[in-house]
């Protein structure tokens, strides 16, 4: 399996993936997973592009005239100086061979590889939705629009999509059933 | 339709008097469920059956019905389906199966516990495998599932069949007397009030005849009428022509027909003195043989009895001997005849032609019959003394309106009062088809033991059908709920528990052959025995 990136932090609740190249995160909501032989899986929640030097913001480089292509094509420092890291919320892991939606007892270890899993495995991993109630009550901000976004995206990937949907639609009603205004935003976009 | 084996939802509360609360599971559609309908639920130790009393939708948040999602939103109503939005079922346990077998539930299910559709196992399981003395009358609400009835417990009481005109009464009350004569537990006397059980009767749904008892048993029903004209109008081979003598006719028979024949309370009692005058078996040969106002007034003088009461009692009785049946010479011997036949395990038909419409005729025949072999059930009975071979075969008489017969003011006085109240004591019992169960005696109601109850809709004829059923108030919204054809709740001592039932079909030659009829009721299976025997004729 490709790697996209290699974990750069990590904890039992997220970890934080850097690209290898710039601009190559998954989208946001993707399944991913990090590890070689125990997987964590993780729902990338926060995607963001910035100056891998901390203290050297990235300024205008370009003329007037030039597109976004100039820009890039007569500075090729760009790419060396910026990086796009994606965070993910730890959604559920897997130890030999089996798979459990709970947050993982170990977090992923530095330097762990990252990659997009092929359909059989969002597949098998989808066949369960427990890991909805992780998503729902994390602390990380716009939980919801992870949600959504998740939604979409793995219904773009599946086999089954309409009974995932409805899967997905049923598993929201049982978290949120005594929070109508809340339930019908998420369900009313997905 | 719901898969039988599957949970349809689990019990989430209740209690035993309420009835306890089922949570429908999101795949189960309230649209599929009727209340009525027969269910199972799986406790942790005891299996329950009961009844579906009633349906009703709920929200776990009430924002969901201030702010519903649209009609045009399937996906989100879908997915709140039985989660935020549900379905619940209010469920009556009647019955708890354990080791020792079913008994009344005394006790509710636990919390979650599983609840399914029942199956025909149940069904059989509780009311019996269809045998020999067990007769299929038709299906629980919903179910293709056999229902069938104890006969033997049915015969051990009086039972009634009520429900507005028009609802299956008098398909139901033929399939009760089918059951009766197949089972041979009891052999039937049935008053034809409208000529529907002997030979042939009408059904409104077929928009013809449907075949009646002779057809379908001839050797085990035999005909009687009261008028030869109807019959042979109606080309009928009846077996015996009855009729009454006026030394039949007791002061008793007038008392019951004193509404029927406008009579005051004076003059219906005058006949006791007239009796006492005259003699039991002359009265009313002498007291007609009077003619002029002047002997009825010497008369009356004579008995100490009220003039003018006497003379509206001569008046009535003159308009009543009219009655062709009725001679002045005697009657002939139709009491012994018809107890010769039930001895013999025949059942009687009495049709009464044109006459089924006059009440007084129905009334006064009715009962007259019925008094007298009362009268001969009750001497064999104690003559047999405990021996049971020498016991009367057990009797159902079938009596229609029989509101004008057990009334409150007649109930006391009436031999159908008397047979009622003492259930099955000479073997002899009643079968009563009433559209209008308010009109009949409370007591005798009490004593009815099984009650078949068409739709009705006037609130004191079901109050007075559903007195003394234990959850009348449950069974009340299920039987406002029939349909209007074909559909009876039935109840009581011969039923472990009530039951919605769609009677079975009646009418057509498949139906008539799954009754057990022997004969050939279809033509073409008769040509077809025909060319068995003789060849195909057309060879020749």
């Amino acid at each position: 399996m490709e790697s996209i990136g290699e974990v750069i932090e990590s904890a039992t609740t997220e970890f934080t993936t850097q690209c290898r190249e710039l601009y190559s995160s998954p989208a946001l909501g993707s399944l991913v997973i990090s590890g070689s032989t125990d997987l964590v899986y993780g729902v990338v929640s926060h995607v963001t592009t910035k100056s891998l030097d901390p203290g050297r913001r990235p300024r205008v480089m370009g003329i007037e005239s030039d597109t976004e292509e100039d820009i890039y094509s007569k500075n090729p420092q760009i790419s060396r100086l910026l990086c796009t890291e994606f965070t993910s919320i730890a959604v559920g892991y897997s130890i030999d061979g089996n798979i459990y939606q709970y947050m993982p007892p170990y977090p992923p270890k530095i330097h762990a590889l990252v990659s997009k899993p092929n359909i059989e495995q969002l597949d098998k991993f989808v066949d369960t939705l427990k890991f909805i109630s992780i998503m729902l009550n994390s602390k990380f901000p716009s939980a919801d629009e992870t949600l959504v976004a998740f939604a979409r995206e793995t219904s773009a990937s599946v086999r089954e999509v309409g009974s995932f949907r409805i899967s997905m639609g049923r598993e929201i009603s049982r978290l949120l059933s005594a929070d109508t205004q809340r339930l019908t935003n998420i369900l009313s976009r997905i | 339709m719901v898969n039988l084996n599957e949970e349809i939802g689990i019990v989430v509360g209740g209690s035993l008097t309420e009835g306890v609360e089922v949570r429908l599971n999101p795949d189960t559609n309230t649209e599929n469920l009727r209340v009525g309908a027969f269910v199972r639920v799986q406790g942790n130790t005891s299996r329950f059956f009961g009844i579906i009393t009633d349906i009703y939708l709920g929200m776990v948040d009430k924002h969901v019905g201030i702010n519903p999602p649209g009609s045009n939103n399937k996906f989100i109503s879908d997915s709140m389906a039985g989660i935020a939005t549900y379905g619940n079922i209010q469920i009556e346990p009647r019955l708890v199966l354990n080791e020792s077998g079913f008994e009344p539930s005394r006790t509710i299910p636990a919390h979650f516990s599983s609840v399914f559709l029942a199956s025909q196992e149940d069904v059989d399981i509780i009311f019996g495998k269809e045998d020999k003395s067990h007769f299929y009358i038709g299906s629980p609400l919903d179910m293709e599932t056999k229902l069938c009835l104890d006969m033997e417990k049915i015969v051990e009481r009086s039972n009634g069949v009520f429900g507005k005109s028009g609802t299956g009464k008098t398909f139901l009350t033929r399939l009760l007397l089918i059951g009766i004569l197949q089972s041979k537990k009891a052999v039937n006397l049935v008053f034809d009030m409208q000529s529907e059980y002997g030979w042939n009767g009408y059904s409104e749904a077929r928009g013809g005849e449907v075949k009646g008892l002779k057809q379908l048993f001839p050797s085990e029903v035999q005909i009687f009428t009261i008028d030869k004209e109807s019959s042979a109008r109606r080309k009928i081979q009846p077996d015996f022509l009855v009729e009454i003598g006026y030394d039949d006719i007791q002061p008793e028979d007038i008392q019951m027909l004193r509404e029927t024949l406008n009579l005051s309370e004076v003059a219906a009692d005058a006949t006791h003195s007239l009796a006492y005058e005259f003699g039991p078996r002359n009265w009313l040969k002498e007291f007609l043989a009077l003619r002029g106002k002047d002997s009825i007034i010497i008369l009356a003088d004579k008995i100490g009895v009220n003039a003018s009461a006497l003379a509206s009692l001569h008046n009535r009785l003159l308009r009543l001997v009219r009655l062709p049946f009725v001679k002045e010479n005697g009657g002939n011997n139709s009491v012994k005849e018809i107890i010769m036949r039930l001895h013999k395990g025949v059942n009687v038909v009495l049709e009464f032609g044109r006459y089924g419409s006059d009440f007084s005729a129905y009334i006064l025949v009715a009962n007259l019959l019925t008094r007298r072999i009362y009268g001969q059930y009750a001497k064999i009975k104690e003559e047999a003394m405990g021996d049971r071979e020498k016991e009367p075969i057990p009797l159902v008489i079938t009596i229609e309106e029989a509101h004008k017969f057990l009334s409150p003011s007649l109930a006391r006085h009436t031999i159908f009062g008397t047979i009622a109240r003492e259930m099955r004591k000479y073997n002899v019992t009643l079968l009563v088809v009433d559209q209008r169960p308010s009109g009949i005696d409370e007591e005798i109601m009490s004593q009815i033991g099984t009650k078949f109850t068409c739709l009705l809709d006037n609130e004191r004829d079901v109050d007075s059908v559903l007195t003394g059923a234990s959850g009348s108030r449950k069974l009340k919204s299920i039987l406002s709920k029939l349909d209007s054809k074909q559909q009876a709740l039935c109840f009581g001592h011969a039923l472990p528990m009530p039951v919605q039932v769609q009677t079975r079909e009646y009418g057509s030659s498949e139906s008539y052959k799954n009754l057990g009829s022997g004969i050939e009721t279809d033509a073409k299976s008769l040509e077809e025995n025909i060319s068995d025997l003789f060849g195909d004729i057309s060879d020749d």
